[in-house]
């Protein structure tokens, strides 16, 4: 299968703490990949620079055969267009009514009309399970919520990769075990690679085609959520049981 | 002794890197002004914003302005320079044209207006949605930099010429009505002294000024971190950076006019 995402020798610091310490890693077109790890392990950093809105203090990323630090300004907005970012609290634009978040980039970025724009944002809706939520304000909607709008908006424009940060984290599980199948159906349905940080085990068990575990600013762990499961690796072994005790503190 | 040099020089570079970053920001908005796609829903909403709702505060501050400059000049003054009161309607009207309505309208917006958009643009900074317009392939100097200083630079000039007719008015009623100086002598004083110039270089200034508060407002939202506090530091920065911006430039500002005649 040809990797959509590589990440390579990518390191990261802030100030002296060493964030990401020369990473590698790979994502398939088409797949899943969960980034799993404690708080503040670094997982959202990696995320941000996927997605340029860190630099990497060295290594290089290569998403669809372009390293993304090299693009200029024009390619940089081509290849945004074609990724959908969903960000831990949604982040919706609170001046903007739901119907304007996700019709945010067709306005923008389509020659839809207004009747298509229309359309397209009630099919998104639909499929995160908010018809009838448009006019509604992101501040009167709950956590929850806010990230489904934000999961329309990223998918808006029908990209071809998705990140997700923690997309179940503060949503009860019904709620999160909906996420996760709207995750599925994306991915079954348009073929979305999507790559998710998440320390919610029960969904990196539920849609993981992959897992990739970040501890002390390396990955720990690299393989299928079966082998997560059967990994001898204390620290794997640790997180996945979500033990207070053994070689990972808990601060 | 040593930690005193350290400190100093601490603030020194950062003052530097604010400047610095400042005009790097600002240079950009202006080139942004020309980019596409434009978002003209977002100017019309600033334009009502920095404008429409700023007009009470102008009005009503530079109507007693004006009245408090008619009751200085004609009471104390007459007592020292007899017959000033003649001189009223060019005195306040001068005074509110080229400096009292320009300088104070723009404190005063810069109070109204800039706390306001920095706390915005500040809380969208610490709520992540600059990252997530970022995301969209949006450009946040593009988005929201821009038709904020557009709507500054449009609407503040407006505000301040209501300001200097409303100011002129409030000076002729204390005139007529403590100094008995009919409207029509109040009136031939103003236009005996003031003149087009006058008039272009206050409202000028007050472009100026707007482009100030708007940029100033903007860069510390961009910059603000650290949740609530960091939103809270953000708008004072703001506001206290461009009240000072304002009297500071106002100087310059007034010098290179004059070498132009104006």
């Amino acid at each position: 299968m040809k990797p959509m995402i590589s990440v390579k020798n990518l390191s990261k610091k802030f100030k002296d703490q060493v964030v990401l310490d020369n990473i590698n890693l790979e994502i398939n077109e088409g797949e899943i990949m969960y980034v799993i790890g404690k708080s503040g392990s670094g997982k959202s950093v990696l995320l941000k620079n996927m997605v340029k809105l860190l630099t990497p203090d060295e290594g290089e990323i290569i998403i669809d055969d372009n390293n993304i630090f090299s693009l200029n300004d024009i390619e940089l907005n081509e290849f945004r267009k074609k990724t959908g970012v969903l960000f831990q609290m949604a982040a919706l634009f609170d001046s903007l009514s739901v119907f304007e978040n996700v019709a945010f980039s067709l306005r923008r970025f389509t020659k839809h009309s207004n009747s298509q724009i229309a359309d397209i944002v009630h099919e998104k809706l639909s499929l995160v399970g908010l018809k009838g939520y448009a006019d509604r304000r992101p501040a009167s909607l709950s956590i929850g919520m806010q990230k489904r709008v934000g999961l329309a908006r990223a998918i808006a424009l029908n990209p071809e990769i998705i990140f997700c940060d923690e997309p179940t984290t503060g949503v009860d599980p019904l709620l999160g075990a909906a996420v996760d199948d709207l995750i599925v159906k994306l991915n079954k349905e348009l073929s979305v690679t999507v790559m998710v940080i998440s320390h919610d085990m029960s969904s990196v068990f539920r849609v993981a085609h992959r897992v990739a575990m970040l501890y002390n600013g390396k990955f720990e762990f690299t393989g299928s959520a079966e082998e997560l499961q059967k990994s001898d690796n204390p620290v794997v072994k640790q997180f996945v049981a979500g033990s207070a005790s053994g070689p990972m503190s808990i601060i | 002794m040593m930690r005193v040099f350290l400190r100093l020089g601490e603030g020194t570079l950062n003052l530097l890197e604010t400047i610095g970053a400042f005009s790097i920001f600002s240079m950009q908005t202006i080139k942004w002004i020309f980019a596409t796609p434009f978002d003209f829903r977002s100017l019309l909403s600033q334009l009502n914003e920095v404008g429409v709702k700023s007009i009470p505060v102008g009005v009503v501050s530079s109507f007693f302005v004006g009245m408090v400059m008619g009751l200085q000049f004609g009471g104390p003054l007459e007592k020292y320079m007899e017959g000033i009161t003649s001189f009223l309607g060019g005195g306040i009207s001068l005074a509110m044209v080229r400096e009292l309505a320009p300088v104070l309208t723009s404190i005063l917006l810069a109070g109204r207006v800039g706390s306001a958009m920095a706390a915005e643009v500040g809380t969208m900074k610490v709520t992540e949605q600059i990252d997530a317009l970022t995301t969209l392939a949006t450009n946040p100097i593009h988005y929201l930099s821009v038709p904020r200083f557009l709507a500054a630079i449009m609407t503040i000039p407006m505000v301040v010429t209501l300001a200097i007719l409303v100011g002129t008015f409030g000076g002729a009623i204390i005139s007529l009505l403590m100094f008995n100086i009919p409207l029509n002598q109040y009136l031939e004083s103003a236009q005996s002294y003031v003149d087009l110039t006058d008039l272009l270089s206050g409202i000028s200034k007050s472009i100026f000024f707007g482009a100030e508060i708007s940029l100033m407002a903007t860069f510390m939202g961009f910059r603000a971190t650290g949740g609530a506090k960091g939103v809270g530091n953000a708008t004072v920065s703001a506001v206290v950076n461009s009240i000072m911006m304002i009297i500071v430039s106002d100087y310059f500002i007034s010098y290179l006019f004059q070498l132009a005649g104006l």
